[in-house]
């Protein structure tokens, strides 16, 4: 082995193409992708380091406009079980780091802090002479429902103007802590109190949206 | 110094001491400080300080129970109450005031988003059909440092009905959300108010399970 003693280099090349070659430090080591040369002082290592900024990052829809919104109780405690699954199962955009559901909602292939987000249409249905409904919508992760991430909004229908069907919009930005393989979901449920007798709802999945969105 | 020119290394090259890189500030070259990387800069490779690590600063907040407001000044100026800590990056990120205000700990540009669910009372308003008498208009929005940002105020309409036994009395959700630039230690909130325009002493119901504030930036 040849042995060189502070020695100036133009410029060096490791191995004869790009699969050979190394350049091996302190430890011994040659290093692994995505390793960078980190000095000690004296000499340096291979080592992992913060990488840049990546962001993950998905915004699904769907492809209902009118998705049946059944009545679930009162649905104005926490208690309250909503369980219906909005079908958001279309890509708007993503940086490729989920799946999307089936039925509806996005799994999450990384671990992280995630910045979520949904948007949700909902209208009445001009099925009686009442004109006074509701709905509401909330994120479920892995089933549960995530606390917080409740909200309403108001489909009133006027049925003095012909049969116009009123439509709302209910809305909620919160921050999730999720796992690998965790599921994110939005549910939706009549909120009218009389729903029993009076004012069913729709969701229209087409103008709704659920986005997942995170830095590493 | 013996001086090479570009050379070709068939296997590895193994160094007992320094890797230099080329300072050019001085224009010597130089073995690099502890924990600096070797990377390319201004054309020539050399050590550099590494990137500093990907902070996420986050907090999500909401309430327990109901909370009255009956302000009827036209003005969302009423704190609301949402003093419970859903997840956040930690104490040294953010602090919760028993009412519900967010302290940032660093500035930075935040994104800020609430949500306001409420309802009428029925002690109010119980008229039948779209009269005055039974419509009030929630309204809420952020402060900061007891300055309303004047672009997250929403509002909205809540109906109270009769209908014999059975009444609707209008849940809805206002939501928003904005950019805000905060210094270290701005106070953030989420405040509501009610208008009642044939002033029945209606009061807002705030249900704060529902309601909350979520601050985010990365740094």
């Amino acid at each position: 082995m040849a042995r060189f003693k502070d020695t100036t280099v133009q410029s060096l090349q490791f191995g004869d193409n790009v699969s050979d070659g190394n350049l091996i430090d302190s430890l011994n080591s040659a290093g692994t992708d995505g390793q960078v040369l980190v000095s000690t002082g004296t000499g340096f290592e291979w080592r992992t380091v913060g990488t840049q900024a990546q962001s993950r990052y998905i915004t699904v829809f769907g492809a209902l406009p009118n998705q049946d919104l059944p009545a679930q109780g009162l649905a104005t405690t926490p208690e309250d079980s909503i369980t219906t699954t909005i079908d958001l199962d279309q890509i708007v955009d993503s940086s490729g780091d989920f799946n999307v559901l089936p039925a509806g909602g996005v799994q999450v292939n990384d671990a992280g802090i995630y910045l979520v987000s949904y948007s949700c249409l909902a209208r009445g249905v001009i099925s009686n002479t009442f004109d006074q409904t509701g709905a509401c919508f909330q994120l479920n992760v892995n089933n549960s429902y995530v606390v917080g991430s409740r909200t309403y909004c108001s489909t009133n229908n006027d049925l003095d103007i012909s049969d116009f069907a009123g439509q709302g919009i209910a809305a909620k930005t919160i921050i999730l802590s999720l796992s690998v393989g965790d599921s994110v979901t939005v549910q939706g449920a009549n909120a009218t109190e009389f729903n029993a007798i009076f004012g069913l709802t729709e969701c229209d999945t087409t103008r709704s949206t659920l986005t997942l969105f995170s830095f590493i | 110094m013996a001086k090479i020119k570009t050379t070709n290394i068939r296997d590895d090259l193994r160094l007992i001491e320094g890797f230099r890189g080329y300072d050019r500030d001085t224009q010597t070259s130089n073995p690099g400080q502890n924990g600096q990387v070797f990377a390319k800069q201004n054309g020539r490779p050399a050590w550099v300080n590494a990137p500093p690590a990907i902070t996420q600063r986050y907090i999500s907040t909401n309430g327990i129970g109901i909370q009255d407001i009956s302000s009827t000044d036209g003005n969302p100026n009423t704190n609301v109450d949402i003093d419970q800590t859903l997840i956040t990056s930690g104490t040294s990120d953010f602090t919760v005031s028993g009412e519900g205000a967010i302290t940032v700990i660093n500035a930075g540009i935040y994104i800020a988003a609430y949500s306001f669910t409420f309802k009428h009372n029925l002690a109010g308003d119980r008229l039948e059909n779209n009269q005055d008498e039974n419509m009030i208009i929630g309204q809420c929005g952020i402060e900061v440092n007891n300055v309303n940002v004047v672009e997250t105020i929403g509002r909205g309409t809540s109906y109270a009905r009769t209908g014999g036994a059975i009444y609707d009395n209008g849940f809805l959700t206002l939501s928003g959300d904005t950019v805000l630039n905060l210094a270290a230690n701005d106070e953030v909130k989420l405040v509501g108010g009610i208008r009642d325009r044939d002033g029945e002493a209606s009061v807002l119901l705030v249900y704060l399970d529902f309601s909350g504030l979520t601050l985010y930036t990365v740094n």
